[in-house]
């Protein structure tokens, strides 16, 4: 996997090594930088949110202008995706086209380096498919808490406008409470996170028909709390699993 | 509301712990006396000592970073800027920066001693758990491990990611340059310990170390390079020669799980911490446990000067403890 990608790496710097020595050939490195310019590389997987695994997906590439660069592209399971010629500074978006998962962007600025500059991002993408669900890692609560917790608001941003951009999609939102509780008191917990998650999306612009809340009476049964005290990092907050009901 | 409780009671319990009594802990070959230089408003995940022995970084599950002024203890600042818990720190090898993983997903770049954030890193797809700055000098380059399985490296100059290795199973606990700059060593649930060139070029683990019967938690390289120490879940540690990857030592060191580990710069001298509430101390070449002190208080995590005059504990109470060697001189900078 990594050999062919790596393969792909190298010819891209065979190449572009090729046009610098052509140019500084027909009249020197100042006019090979100036015909040419510092370039930087942009590359990465494209991963299913619900299992991490890299997929195949098409992909098209817009500089800041929404001008799209080149044609669509195909990011492939074992290889990945890679894009060259990028400029220095400048702003990009990656924006996935394909019929088999939700539409949704990324943006990135490349590096204002001197020099030729590799970057890795890996982009994740959710399944277009009626029950299609994924969990929301890490959960936008605080321990105990049911109100969105202070600085979750950028991915549950990306996850409103993920939705803006596919007016078609309708999700159900579930969320488990941390502990056992009795049932009517983890339904509760249940449902006030998950309101408190529709009314986010609803401010970010998902109109309110399109998101529906299910309530949990237990623990997450595929995910429990852990029965003894675990590594750090591995304090336990209830599940947040969002589904696609209708796409 | 339940966080202000206890916050109050752990304060209440350091302050009684100040002023009533420094803490004489049982030793063998060295003698430590322990005392709480100050606590955070819950538990303390990460403790790191800088180059120059003249502070050390805390982090912890309140969301916050403080630095700490060697060898006093004197609180000299605190951080904020994650929102959730920060899980571990590392000072760049010019101890003008650090970085902080945290379970909030990002990768922070800080200045130090204003604490000025410098970078937000973002691009791992889940709670970020270990990271460690190169100590090649003037290296710009972090690592960073993650429940999303992979190890990424990062520019923290450039503020860019730059490359993300795969071969974990299961999620990574944490990371480890080696001092040399050779290698990276990651550890995982999966059990295993992936050994990575530095190369950029390269993205294939060189080795993979199995032993460890339990999710291995943390990895450490000797100051020489040639020793790598990991620890697991079932209070396990084991001494790996490097680079050949051969498995030197299996200590069963501790009967809860061992979250961080310590080298001082003899090579041979490794502090490991748990959450069975003890500290110890073991020589590698001989396995022989050369120190213990039961400080009454889960531990976890841990750093040490550079002779390990001063052994600096992270508490699950939420308290920054000094440990020091009643015989103790200060000593060189830590470092290679």
């Amino acid at each position: 996997m990594n050999q062919s990608r790596m393969g792909i790496m190298n010819t891209a710097r065979f190449v572009l090594a090729t046009m610098l020595l052509l140019v500084v050939a027909s009249g020197g490195t100042a006019i090979a930088q100036s015909a040419i310019g510092t370039v930087t590389t942009l590359s990465g997987m494209v991963l299913d949110q619900a299992t991490l695994l890299p997929v195949e997906a098409n992909y098209g590439v817009y500089d800041a202008q929404g001008k799209k660069i080149g044609q669509s592209r195909i990011a492939s399971a074992s290889d990945g995706y890679l894009v060259t010629g990028l400029k220095p500074g400048e702003r990009y978006v990656i924006r996935v086209e394909d019929p088999r998962y939700l539409k949704q962007e990324h943006g990135i600025t490349m590096p204002p380096s001197g020099t030729y500059t590799e970057v890795s991002k890996d982009i994740t993408v959710r399944k277009l498919a009626a029950g299609s669900t994924f969990a929301m890692t890490p959960a936008p609560f605080d321990l105990k808490k049911t109100d969105v917790k202070s600085g979750t608001e950028d991915d549950l941003r990306m996850l409103a406008a993920m939705l803006v951009m596919n007016p078609s999609v309708r999700i159900q939102v579930l969320c488990y409470p941390d502990e056992d509780l009795p049932a009517k008191r983890a339904e509760e917990v249940s449902l006030q996170r998950a309101s408190a998650l529709k009314s986010f999306l609803q401010k970010e612009g998902v109109s309110a028909e399109r998101i529906s809340v299910k309530a949990a009476q237990s623990t997450d049964p595929l995910n429990p709390p852990p029965v003894r005290k675990g590594a750090k990092g591995k304090r336990y907050i209830g599940s947040v699993y969002i589904t696609m009901t209708d796409v | 509301m339940f966080r202000s409780i206890r916050v109050l009671t752990w304060a209440a319990c350091a302050t009684v712990a100040m002023l009533a009594m420094v803490v004489a802990t049982h030793a063998q070959d060295r003698t430590y006396t322990t005392r709480i230089v100050g606590t955070h408003a819950d538990e303390v995940l990460g403790v790191f000592v800088n180059q120059a022995n003249t502070m050390v970084a805390t982090c912890s599950l309140d969301e916050t970073i403080k630095l700490w002024s060697l060898p006093d203890g004197k609180e000299v600042t605190t951080i904020t800027g994650h929102t959730a818990q920060v899980n571990n720190l590392s000072f760049s090898g010019d101890d003008a920066q650090l970085v902080s993983g945290c379970s909030d997903g990002t990768v922070r770049i800080w200045d130090v001693p204003s604490g000025a954030p410098v970078h937000t890193l973002r691009g791992h797809q889940a709670e970020v758990i270990g990271v460690y700055w190169s100590p090649v000098d003037g290296s710009n380059i972090v690592a960073s491990t993650s429940f999303d399985k992979t190890v990424k490296l990062w520019d923290a100059k450039l503020g860019i990611e730059l490359k993300t290795l795969r071969g974990h199973s299961m999620q990574t606990n944490n990371v480890a340059y080696s001092y040399d700059g050779k290698y990276l060593a990651s550890v995982s649930d999966d059990r295993t310990v992936v050994i990575w060139s530095t190369d950029m070029a390269s993205k294939e683990p060189i080795m993979v170390l199995r032993g460890h019967q339990a999710p291995v938690l943390t990895a450490l390289y000797s100051f020489d390079s040639k020793y790598l120490a990991t620890s697991d879940e079932y209070g396990v540690v084991k001494i790996w020669s490097m680079p050949s990857g051969e498995l030197l030592r299996t200590i069963n060191a501790h009967t809860q799980l061992v979250q961080d580990v310590a080298f001082a710069e003899d090579n041979t001298t490794l502090v490991t911490a748990s959450l069975d509430n003890t500290v110890k101390m073991w020589n590698i070449t001989t396995g022989a446990n050369t120190m213990t002190a039961n400080v009454g208080v889960e531990v976890w995590s841990i750093d040490v000067t550079s002779n390990a005059e001063i052994i600096i504990l992270g508490c699950a109470d939420g308290t920054v403890r000094f440990m020091t060697d009643t015989a103790s001189k200060s000593g060189p900078a830590k470092g290679r």
